[in-house]
């Protein structure tokens, strides 16, 4: 394991955000996608984070990753009008600074997501530019939930970044998975089908085929350059 | 005198060779009405299999048009980009009430679920969700255009 930590935003993070498709896409999450992050980064305990404050002192040199999942805006992320954990400048930098930010969460990529790479000097944050949408959990193909297929979609970019792979090559490999499954799927539902490219198309961060860095960070980022670049 | 070239063309018809006029009659006689009725009853039986598919409006009366009236290069439509809103609402309501595979979807940050019924309703009122799904049927017609004109649209949901 490495030394690094992860700190999870999820639905239950914002208490007044009862939607059942945060619900579900948190359960995936925490089913699938923590086990595989644990094998490499240690989850930092935050149950219940009403606010950038609550879960500021928890976030040390060591965290190298916030993932997040829920309802999210063009300015916040979760959009709670209560309690909003990142909002464009309601951060202190050093907190921000370094880590590589992926929320599963609609619109946060027009705004929220440039703010904390320009303002809050992340590294890099992959996000959504609008609404990410998927099938309702209980519709299915072939004994594969459809929402599942969805969800697992997203969650490439954590499996990547898991296997050491930098932002880049993470966001790379999601598109084109995107892409396989909604092939996969275009014979029992085109609908469908098709829904997964809009999220496909949705999906920012570092430019996928360049080098070059854009508003949403360094496209060579990685866990271990994160964690390099925090202990140095 | 038409009389006699009545009895003249009956003259020639019979000198005729039998096998040749069976030749002939076949070569120039229309198919039978019962035939006809038959080939009618068939096609009624298959269409409520195949419910028709709009993707587009004609030119020419501004009536919807069918996903094959859009691909016919010899059919005046519009569709895609050049439909007002109005048209695209209209047209995702009506493809939104046909689709027999529709599923419910959900949306991170909606609450509920987006059913059909629910999806209708949300087109119809122009809503944040209703002109988001308008965007997606709107992209859905152009990805459904691109894949049956390339013959890769799936069988079963012609």
């Amino acid at each position: 394991m490495a030394s690094g930590s992860f700190l999870a935003i999820d639905y239950d993070s914002a208490s007044d955000d009862p939607h059942l498709s945060s619900r579900v896409a948190t359960e995936f999450r925490r089913a699938n996608v923590e086990p595989r992050l644990k094998q490499v980064l240690a989850l930092v305990p935050e149950p219940n984070a009403n606010g950038w404050k609550d879960i500021a002192d928890d976030i040390t040199n060591d965290v190298v990753y916030f993932s997040g999942c829920g309802h999210g805006s063009e300015m916040a992320f979760p959009a709670s009008p209560l309690a909003p954990v990142l909002t464009p400048g309601g951060y202190d930098t050093a907190k921000i600074r370094h880590r590589i930010i992926h929320l599963l969460a609609c619109s946060t990529a027009i705004g929220l997501g440039p703010d904390l790479v320009s303002n809050g000097k992340a590294d890099a944050f992959i996000g959504y530019a609008g609404l990410f949408s998927f099938p309702d959990p209980t519709a299915s193909v072939d004994g594969a939930t459809f929402a599942n297929i969805f969800l697992d979609c997203d969650a490439q970019i954590d499996y990547c970044l898991t296997e050491g792979g930098s932002v880049s090559d993470a966001i790379k490999l999601t598109k084109s998975y995107f892409q396989h499954q909604s092939d996969m799927l275009l014979a029992q539902n085109p609908r469908v089908a098709h829904c997964l490219l809009v999220n496909a198309g949705l999906l920012r961060g570092p430019l996928v085929d360049s080098d070059d860095d854009n508003e949403f960070g360094k496209s060579s980022a990685s866990f271990a350059s994160s964690l390099q670049a925090l202990s140095g | 005198m038409g009389q006699s070239k009545t009895r003249t063309d009956r003259s020639n018809r019979s000198a005729l060779p039998s096998i040749a006029w069976s030749a002939h009659q076949e070569r120039t006689s229309k198919p039978s009405r019962k035939k006809q009725r038959n080939t009618d009853a068939e096609s009624l039986i298959k269409k409520p299999n195949r419910p028709r598919v709009y993707a587009g409006f004609l030119h020419s009366n501004n009536k919807m048009a069918t996903i094959e009236q859009v691909l016919d290069p010899l059919v005046p439509t519009k569709s895609g980009r050049d439909l007002s809103l109005s048209e695209l609402q209209r047209l995702t309501l009506r493809r939104l009430r046909g689709d027999k595979h529709f599923i419910p979807m959900l949306m991170l940050g909606v609450e509920g679920v987006i059913d059909r019924k629910r999806a209708l309703a949300e087109v119809q009122s122009l809503s944040f969700i209703g002109r988001h799904l308008l965007q997606i049927e709107q992209d859905y017609i152009a990805f459904e255009i691109k894949l049956r004109s390339q013959g890769k649209w799936p069988a079963d949901h012609s």
